[in-house]
């Protein structure tokens, strides 16, 4: 029998070349194919939840919050025995959306690494940071004021 | 064979050089998944250290007979009180082996970690109400990032109030608990 001149591949070369795409495969596989795990961004949102709930402003040095100071001055805060998310709630029921924004930005910023984006809502987002969206952890409770 | 489909040593230099990319993959790949191990191990004890930090803590007098619970946070303010019976348990004589025989177990961990207080202009926070020299509570011979000399570190973040000097005023602050192995 004469073989056909004209080979549709060449064996060796087949099996090398499945062998380099078989491991071509198991490198996306490990390297790509990963979840990472939320769980810092969980204990941020609650741990904020928890400060605002339990902090009332007279115990906030103002001396390190420009922006809380500046509202006591102006008279927009009037009773420091609210806590941090209670007054939040009172100035954007006020329709000062701008001085709860104050608030929150105050008491977050320089706290929060610039890998973390952050936004705080009541009903609407009163405040936000943004970041590039990898992943997103929504935590909600219910606040009163 | 006029027109072979492959001539023997070319053909045992590509396979030689093929085994040994495929070695050195092999290797590469053990090496991340043993690290990917070191590093969930880290991250699992540093979660529960920080959780147990959080915490009100109990009979804080008996820490150093290995009773009770760790605890500096209630209500998400930070009790100096409890903070210093912490500090207190690597004052002694032998820091490093009292930090081996109380602290870790107490905490139930088997990776060394520190963990420090941080303000929002990122300075950590040295000026107690106690001497709490540079600020640093956990392992006695850390003193910051630069002073970590490990193949894994990892640090965690939660947020706190802390009057540190008990004026009965403060602030939020970042506690990064730092571990490694």
């Amino acid at each position: 029998m004469e073989l056909n001149k004209k080979g549709i591949f060449f064996t060796m070369d087949a099996f090398m070349g499945l062998s380099l795409f078989i491991l071509i495969l198991v490198t996306l596989y490990i390297f790509f194919i990963s979840a990472g795990t939320l769980e810092q961004q969980y204990y941020i949102s609650e741990d904020f939840f928890d400060v605002f709930s339990n902090i009332k402003f007279d115990e906030l040095d103002t001396e390190k919050y420009d922006g809380v100071f500046a509202l006591l001055v102006e008279g927009k805060i009037n009773n420091t025995d609210y806590t941090l998310s209670e007054q939040i709630i009172i100035l954007s029921s006020e329709g000062n959306d701008a001085n709860a924004s104050l608030l929150v930005g105050d008491f977050t910023e320089g706290l929060l690494d610039e890998r973390f984006g952050f936004s705080f809502e009541l009903e609407d987002e009163i405040y936000a940071r943004e970041n590039k969206k990898n992943s997103l952890v929504s935590r909600g409770r219910l606040l009163t004021g | 064979m006029e027109r072979g489909q492959f001539w023997y040593n070319d053909f045992m230099l590509a396979f030689s050089i093929l085994a040994v990319i495929g070695l050195i993959f092999v290797a590469s790949m053990i090496d991340i998944s043993s690290r990917d191990d070191d590093v969930d191990v880290l991250y699992d004890e540093a979660v529960s250290i920080s959780s147990s930090l959080m915490s009100k803590g109990y009979n804080p007098g008996e820490w150093s007979q290995l009773d009770g619970r760790v605890g500096i946070v209630e209500g998400s303010k930070v009790n100096i009180e409890n903070l210093q019976s912490f500090y207190s348990l690597t004052q002694g004589t032998n820091p490093e082996e009292e930090f081996i025989s109380t602290v870790k177990p107490l905490l139930g961990v088997n990776n060394d970690f520190a963990f420090y207080f941080e303000d929002k202009m990122g300075s950590v926070v040295s000026e107690f109400s106690y001497d709490f020299g540079d600020g640093y509570f956990g392992h006695p011979s850390f003193s910051g990032i630069s002073s970590l000399d490990a193949d894994n570190v990892l640090f965690f973040i939660r947020f706190v109030y802390l009057d540190a000097d008990s004026d009965g005023k403060g602030e939020i602050v970042k506690m990064v608990v730092a571990i490694w192995s």
